[in-house]
């Protein structure tokens, strides 16, 4: 395991561009907002799927997104480093979702999506699931993960993004991302096997 | 893309739903506006910020020992007080005290630190004691001394 300072030096590392941003803004100048404005354009449309594919809904996707960007606004200041930018950004969309679907989603008939997945019919092990049943299954799976791993699968899966495309987004390395995505495959399948009886 | 598992085979990703026409473009440009938004004002809910009670409490605290210290303290300086000056004050004073009070005080104070019973309730007792062992002759010697006449205590009786 590689020791805190090592992975402190390791993790600091941003990507170049978003490193330039958070500099920028850091700085507190009129600039902060050019920063602010591209960080929203580069990073809005990844958030916006995330929130969407959980909550089903585009308005509510729009309400969760607009409060990550708030606080993204009012806590990128001390924002530390010790990960990469769009990690960070990541988990704060993260729990503004989960926050929203426990706090805030009162209204029960809401207009929800369909489901983003659907099944492939000549397929016969699942035929007794729904695809409303195997999106949501497959949310809870992606769940379980660890947040790393978590990532590099949406990333990778629903966002059908390159390795070196994800690695240049999180400053890591392809060879580890390759080995996360395949840790968080192996994870899912063994608990939608589970849930499925498969 | 490496999904070679068989679940991951057996479902496909949708085409994604419509979002409004120019949602992103016109999105920074919406967050800038909110972010540069005054905050409203807001009633300040004092009792739930902790510095507030915290300091409260210490206040209520600190008052609460600065009187009982400031009690401690009287009762310190009257013990203080040696029995020359209480009883310099006193005599300067004598004119002042009702006499009576100072017989029933010197009678509730304990003479000795081995009684532990009241102490009027004990000289009452001693005095019953006392007189009990009087002769006739004793008693009528005493109040002649007094010049009691004797007929007096007739009529009384």
């Amino acid at each position: 395991m590689l020791s805190k300072q090592r992975n402190n030096a390791y993790m600091s590392k941003l990507p170049e561009e978003d490193a330039q941003w958070v500099k920028q803004f850091k700085s507190g100048t009129a600039l902060a907002e050019q920063a602010f404005t591209a960080l929203v354009n580069k990073y809005s449309r990844q958030l916006y799927w995330q929130i969407r594919r959980v909550v089903r809904n585009h308005e509510e996707s729009n309400d969760i997104l607009q409060n990550v960007w708030i606080k993204v606004w009012k806590n990128l200041s001390g924002f530390q480093e010790e990960s990469s930018f769009f990690t960070w950004l990541y988990r704060i969309s993260r729990n503004e979702t989960l926050n929203f679907i426990q706090k805030e989603r009162k209204n029960q008939a809401v207009d929800l999506d369909d489901a983003y997945l659907e099944l492939v019919a000549e397929r016969s092990e699942m035929q007794h699931v729904t695809a409303e049943q195997i999106s949501l299954l497959l949310l809870n799976a992606v769940d379980t993960l660890p947040e790393k791993q978590a990532l590099v699968f949406q990333l990778r899966y629903f966002d059908d993004m390159s390795y070196q495309e994800i690695a240049a987004q999180l400053g890591t390395s392809e060879g580890g991302l390759k080995a996360n995505y395949h840790h968080a495959v192996q994870k899912i399948q063994e608990f939608l096997g589970n849930q499925l009886n498969l | 893309m490496e999904t070679n598992k068989n679940i991951f085979e057996q479902f496909q990703l949708k085409e994604k739903p419509q979002v409004p026409q120019g949602y992103f473009e016109n999105l920074a440009a919406e967050m800038l506006s909110k972010v540069n938004e005054a905050p409203p004002t807001k009633m300040r809910v004092i009792y739930k910020r902790p510095l507030v009670w915290l300091s409260t409490v210490a206040a209520v605290a600190l008052l609460f020992l600065g009187v009982r210290y400031f009690s401690q303290t009287q009762e310190v300086q009257l013990d203080d007080i040696s029995d020359s000056e209480i009883l310099a004050y006193v005599e300067e004073h004598l004119d002042d005290i009702d006499t009576e009070l100072l017989i029933e005080a010197a009678e509730a104070e304990p003479t000795s630190p081995e009684k532990e019973s009241s102490a009027s309730e004990k000289t009452e007792v001693s005095s019953t004691k006392h007189i009990d062992s009087l002769s006739k002759e004793e008693i009528l010697h005493y109040l002649n001394s007094q010049e009691v006449d004797l007929e007096d205590i007739e009529d009384i009786y």
